[in-house]
């Protein structure tokens, strides 16, 4: 007789906890993270033992999980990447009105100062022209700075964020290591990784008791054990001589092979896109204003006075960053030295032997080698390279004078009497008066501005082409993240996530076993009367 | 298959964005006319797009300069028509002063006639552009190309140089002629100019003047002066352009020297001297002044009578030459408006192409555009009814 009201009890008992199971899947239908709980009942022990609960399952497969985190980093660096790669294109390629048409219309200005060189409108057209086409790349300039800028504040709200959630991720850690795992904490744990998948590529390996330990690509530990290392930015001041990010404990380089998560998309729009596309941009400004200002001063004014420069800014002469751990006191200067044969890059000086040796930063391809003389004489690349002082062997300077070129530009005549438009051939060969308009179809003709025979023009063509591709390319890149991150996250949820008309008819199914346990309770208590009365 | 609810709503919600997101973007390339709105939708095409752009700008600027030389050759060519008639005139009068149809007493009339032609020349010769500087100025910003003084001298203000403007790749056009060439220095049409001495008192009237061979040109100007010992004797002097002399026998009617010889009629007084010359120029308004000489000369007796045919004679060769320099001006205008026309029809074959090509890869096919939107409209009602629909169905409805 107690045999039946202990069965029917562990019945109970078994059934409330699974109808509770399902109360809380139910609960988790839309938590993030939320594995589904299913309780698995045994047969209880001995003859007429009822039921008993083996363990409540946490639905789990690892290579669900892993799939969802590898999406995840494809998803954070092609996000990084498309949203900042289409404001670069936008800003090279507004539609009407970018630097394209400021080209053409300083070239029309110009064109048309040649056919009425003495018509007084139309000089000072030429003239605001010119201001418009200098107020133009700098203002281009400027939005790419302002990019630039945008990405290093991105840069830190992603650090933070990964500080934030390595934090909690060792918080769990240490919660594991106090009272062991649970499937709540395992959860959490879940959902944490997933997050920080996004925002940083990481190698994550599992502990025998729970504990995670997290590992960045460069093989430097995020996690471990207990012990949490942060990520900062770098200060910017060292240029290419130090990187871009540090990590707490750690002299080497976190961002070392880092490619996906949102900080490997960020790093490598800025190095691969924006900083070239930037240079590319001080390359065309210095060959267009090069070029205009040699053929301005061959040029006379109206008042017959020679020419000076039509754009000022360009040709500046730049300092070349140097590497702190210098130990000469040498320091080098950068100027243009033929503005057709610069190319869009930047490079590393460094002293060898008696030597001096030209690297490209990019890829550290060997550009010339030689002595100081030779340097100055050969202008590699188009530059003139000015070595001031005494150099130490193995000192080295950062060359990255086309960045900020454009930024620079400024109009040089302040009125249209300063316009030098007049080639003042024949004689008189300058006569006061005179207005040829010769040396304006000159500065006015579309032709090549470069050495490869590309002209201003197409150069810009080519730069809107570039930054289109570039960013093409991160919505692909985007498209298919997405798409693997939607299949990955359809397989997790398929297997772990919460069927509601699943949980619904389990609902039934308890409710119904709770019920027919209590039905037991009522059969064994009639039967208990049944006694009772043949007893008295 | 186990299906989490959750995903059934995310499955849901993504794919309504998708085809809203699809349905926006046919939107606006319809409501633009674009193919694409961005760079980044096709970024060979939107490259070249630019490089075809730039290839129709400088066809505009060209455009824009044939116009404005065109409307410059055509004040020219109005220039040159009214000095054509001015020079028409002229050679009226000089034939009527030649034939003796007009006399000594209708002199005060010429003069005035005359007067006002040279005036009327000049003020062509400062014709101005449509721009407002001097027309025949050269490169000079000048309102006038020339002054006159108080004798009547015309004296160019402009510059030597030309105007040019660039009216297609490598072909320019170069504008009106400066004043220099084309009213100060007027080539003499004929291979030899003949001028008579100021004071000639004979009554020889020279012809023509011609080369012969064997050398069949003269070295720098000779000039042949007449030393008569009677009135069909005597000795010509001969100083050639280097300096060196010769004295010849004098011929009756014919003046010899090396490479060249002069018809004359009549007789030569002893003193007279002729002067030959090979491409000679002279200033275009001494050909009005030449002929005011001529008109002002007294015909009374056989000497001044020479003397003034001699004279009419050396202005109606300049005369000649002023005509022959005037209509060549003219032809040269024509020729450069043809050109224009012919460089303005090459460069809109080839506008037409470049548009053409822009259009192909800028401009939307409606069309295909069209029949996108609506399937993509389609497609949007159809997500958005499957998920109502698909939300609906739970088991727990159904427990009651």
């Amino acid at each position: 007789m107690s045999g039946l009201f202990g069965v029917a009890s562990s019945a109970l008992k078994a059934n409330q906890q699974a109808l509770a199971t399902v109360g809380q899947n139910i609960a988790n239908v839309n938590t993030p993270g939320y594995a589904r709980q299913r309780i698995e009942f045994t047969t209880g022990q001995g003859a007429g033992g009822g039921v008993d609960i083996s363990r409540i399952e946490r639905s789990y497969s690892q290579w669900t999980t892993d799939a969802v985190r590898r999406a995840q980093q494809e998803a954070g660096a092609a996000q990084a990447q498309t949203t900042f790669l289409s404001s670069v294109e936008s800003a090279i390629a507004p539609g009407d009105g970018g630097l394209g048409s400021a080209i053409s219309r300083f070239q029309d200005a110009f064109s048309d100062l040649a056919a009425q060189p003495t018509v007084r409108g139309v000089r000072a057209a030429a003239l605001e022209e010119t201001r418009a086409l200098a107020a133009r790349f700098k203002a281009l300039d400027n939005q790419l700075a302002d990019l630039e800028k945008a990405m290093r504040m991105e840069l830190e709200g992603t650090t933070d964020r990964v500080n934030l959630l390595t934090e909690q991720l060792a918080g769990l850690n240490k919660i594991i290591q106090v009272s062991g795992v649970s499937p709540s904490i395992e959860d959490r744990q879940e959902q944490l990784l997933s997050e920080l998948s996004f925002e940083v590529e990481i190698e994550v390996r599992e502990g025998a008791g729970g504990q995670v330990d997290i590992f960045l690509p460069s093989g430097l530990a995020l996690i471990r054990g207990e012990e949490r290392f942060a990520l900062s930015q770098a200060n910017p001041g060292v240029g290419p001589f130090a990187p871009t990010l540090e990590l707490e404990g750690s002299g080497r380089d976190p961002a070392l092979a880092l490619e996906k998560g949102r900080l490997g998309g960020l790093l490598s729009a800025k190095e691969n896109t924006l900083l070239p596309l930037r240079r590319e941009l001080g390359r065309l400004a210095e060959a267009l204003a090069g070029r205009s200002n040699e053929l301005h001063r061959q040029g006379f004014t109206a008042a017959g006075a020679a020419g000076g420069d039509l754009f000022l800014g360009a040709n500046e002469q730049t300092d070349a960053l140097a590497d702190p751990r210098n130990t000469g006191s040498g320091t080098v200067a950068v100027t243009v030295g033929e503005a057709d044969k610069l190319l869009p890059e930047a490079y590393f000086l460094e002293k060898s032997g008696v030597d001096l040796v030209l690297t490209r930063q990019r890829d550290g391809l060997e550009i010339f080698r030689g002595t100081e003389a030779d340097l100055e004489a050969t202008r590699p690349a188009g530059l003139s390279i000015e070595v001031d002082g005494a150099l130490d062997d193995g000192d080295r300077f950062s060359l990255d004078p086309l960045l900020t070129a454009a930024g620079r530009l400024e109009l040089g005549p302040q009125s249209a009497d300063g316009l030098a438009f007049n080639r003042g051939e024949g004689s008189p060969p300058v006569s006061v008066g005179a207005a040829d308009g010769g040396q304006a179809a000159l500065i006015g003709a579309d032709v090549a501005v470069f050495a490869t025979g590309e002209r201003a023009s197409e150069a810009y063509a080519e730069l809107v082409g570039k930054a289109g591709a570039a960013s093409r390319q991160a919505q692909a890149a985007q498209e298919v993240a997405q798409l693997s991150l939607t299949d990955a996250t359809a397989r997790r949820e398929n297997f772990a996530g919460v069927n509601l008309d699943e949980e619904a008819a389990d609902l039934i199914r308890f409710q119904q076993a709770y019920q027919a346990a209590a039905r037991i309770i009522n059969v064994a208590d009639t039967i208990f009367q049944t006694i009772l009365t043949a007893v008295r | 298959m186990r299906i989490a609810t959750q995903q059934l709503f995310q499955g849901g919600t993504q794919s309504l964005g998708t085809a809203q997101a699809r349905v926006l973007e046919s939107q606006q390339r319809l409501s633009g006319g674009q193919q694409r709105l961005r760079p980044s939708e096709d970024p060979v095409n939107a490259e070249t797009s630019l490089r075809l752009s730039a290839g129709l700008d400088q066809l505009a600027r060209f455009e824009r300069n044939q116009s404005a030389a065109k409307s410059r050759l055509q004040v020219e060519e109005t220039a040159m028509a009214g000095l054509t008639e001015n020079l028409q005139r002229l050679r009226e009068l000089a034939v009527g002063l030649g034939s003796g149809i007009l006399s000594e007493t209708d002199a005060p009339g010429i003069r005035t006639e005359i007067a006002a032609l040279k005036a009327q020349a000049l003020s062509i010769a400062n014709e101005r552009s449509p721009t407002g500087e001097a027309l025949f100025a050269g490169t000079a910003d000048i309102p006038e190309a020339f002054t006159v003084d108080n004798d009547g001298k015309v004296t160019y203000l402009g510059t030597e140089a030309q105007r040019e403007v660039q009216i297609g790749i490598g072909r320019t056009v170069q504008l009106s002629p400066t004043g220099k060439t084309l009213f100060e220095r007027v080539p003499s049409s004929a291979p030899l100019t003949l001028s008579v001495g100021d004071g000639n008192q004979g009554t020889a009237i020279f012809g023509e003047p011609r080369l012969v061979p064997p050398n069949g040109s003269i070295d720098g100007p000779v000039t042949a002066t007449f030393s008569m010992t009677g009135d069909e004797t005597g000795t010509v002097k001969l100083t050639y352009g280097d300096g060196t002399e010769e004295t010849v026998p004098y011929e009756q009617g014919l003046l010899r020297l090396t490479g060249a010889e002069v018809p004359f009629e009549g007789a030569p007084a002893d003193g007279d001297s002729v002067t030959l010359e090979a491409g000679a120029t002279f200033d275009f308004f001494s050909v009005y002044d030449e002929l005011l000489v001529a008109v002002d000369e007294p015909r009374s007796d056989s000497a001044s009578q020479a003397r003034f045919q001699n004279i009419l004679q050396s202005a109606q060769g300049q005369l000649a030459s002023a005509e022959d320099q005037i209509s060549t001006s003219r032809s040269v205008v024509g020729a450069k408006l043809g050109a224009l026309d012919a460089e303005a029809s090459i460069q809109g074959a080839r506008r037409l192409e470049l548009e053409a090509q822009k259009s192909v890869i800028d401009d939307l096919d409606f069309v295909s555009a069209i029949t996108a939107f609506q399937q993509q409209l389609v497609a949007l009602q159809a997500a958005q009814s499957a998920f109502t629909r698909i939300a609906d169905l739970s088991l727990f409805n159904y427990l009651r």
